[in-house]
């Protein structure tokens, strides 16, 4: 009598610690889900947030150099390809949406591609200078843009008296179900797109 | 009788034991993951065309080489030579635009030789990483019904060691008692 209430006891003390760990190890073992994103940042000459512009003026003349940081950190728990495109747009062109995840029309001036690992961030100088505006009457178009030391030209974009250009980083990430590259990034059902503008003005052009 | 009941008490916690693994053997992955499609993600020549295609399969290979569990240090090599892979098609673009097609040529046949030689490597990557997390896993989970056969069995002879030592508390004073009423009675 007393070994069969023994056994009964050691038998509830077993059946009740393998839950208690069964379900710890469960726990333990399945990773949680987690919000996955990626963040994009653009700072200026002193890699801080601030000093966007050459002396602290937007209104930047043809030949003046000016230095930028971009960088993005994946948190999307997993490899990721990543492209950022830079487009120059004026303050007409359509800017990317975040609600149809469509990206801007603007021309692409370069694009930079790299493999991130998770948590892993990529930061690389932006560099820019306004090689040749041309006027028509009031309209300046910017027509050459060095970038990184590539001579770019463009025959699309202009403004009104040169005011408000503006650079435009869109984040393009490769999809794995459609093997596209694709703007923004799929997050669970969700689509998610992430782009940064800086504004600037193109003052000074030489007269053609 | 001690014997017997020894037997008992092993066979029964034999039993409980099998019980749990077998419950907690559905939870242990069998499979390794499929292979995703391959993609073709940009317009270009044909020779961009296959090595971005390439490209992608590296990618798509090296991803599922990390969910299965592979080592990162190994997986930071593998996204290093991609990084090689997208750097010679850039490279590539460029040559095509200052007209030097066969030198571009040239660089798209190294990049793809370079993402095919990264698909293989990464296929046993994950084939280790599989086997890894499978046998971490197993282990895990099969340490449970251990644990739990220590803390039963330090449960039980806490138990009867107390029991025994509560009875002789009793005994003693019990004797201690018949002796003080003897000495009262002479």
């Amino acid at each position: 009598m007393r070994i069969s209430e023994d056994l009964a006891r050691a038998a509830t003390v077993f059946i009740c610690v393998t839950v208690v760990l069964s379900t710890l190890t469960y726990v333990a073992l399945t990773p949680r889900p987690r919000e996955e994103f990626f963040q994009i940042y653009v700072l200026g000459e002193t890699r801080m947030a601030e000093r966007y512009y050459p002396g602290n003026n937007p209104n930047i003349p043809a030949g003046q150099a000016v230095k930028w940081h971009v960088g993005l950190t994946n948190f999307m728990g997993s490899i990721q390809y990543v492209a950022i495109r830079a487009k120059l747009g004026n303050s007409t062109i359509k800017a990317p949406s975040d609600v149809d995840h469509i990206p801007s029309p603007a021309p692409m001036l370069m694009d930079f591609r790299r493999v991130l690992m998770n948590n892993e961030t990529w930061e690389f100088p932006f560099v820019w200078m306004i090689k040749e505006a041309r006027t028509n009457g009031d309209v300046v178009r910017i027509a050459v843009l060095d970038l990184n030391g590539v001579e770019i030209r463009n025959g699309e974009v202009s403004a009104l008296k040169g005011r408000n250009f503006r650079i435009i980083f869109e984040l393009w990430t490769l999809d794995s179900e459609s093997g596209n590259e694709v703007f923004g990034w799929r997050a669970g059902a969700e689509r998610r797109v992430a782009w940064l503008q800086v504004w600037f003005n193109a003052t000074s052009p030489r007269p053609t | 009788m001690w014997r017997h009941g020894l037997r008992m008490k092993i066979g029964s916690l034999g039993v409980m034991l099998v019980a749990v693994v077998l419950m907690t053997s559905p939870c242990i992955p069998c499979e390794a993951p499929v292979l995703g499609p391959s993609s073709a993600y940009l317009d270009a020549g044909d020779g961009f065309d296959v090595a971005r295609e390439e490209f992608g399969k590296a990618v798509l290979a090296v991803r599922e080489a990390e969910a299965s569990g592979a080592e990162p240090i190994q997986l930071g090599l593998l996204v290093e030579r991609l990084n090689l892979v997208v750097g010679m098609i850039g490279r590539a673009e460029q040559l095509v635009g200052r007209g030097e097609v066969e030198e571009a040529a040239v660089q798209l046949r190294r990049s793809v030789e370079v993402s095919r030689e990264v698909v293989e490597k990464a296929a046993v990557l994950r084939e280790e990483g599989t086997r890894s997390t499978h046998y971490g896993r197993m282990l895990s989970f099969g340490m449970v019904p251990v644990a739990s056969l220590l803390a039963a069995l330090m449960s039980h002879f806490s138990w009867r060691w107390l029991r025994r030592r509560e009875v002789e508390r009793i005994m003693r004073s019990e004797i201690r008692e018949g002796k003080g009423a003897r000495e009262e009675q002479r």
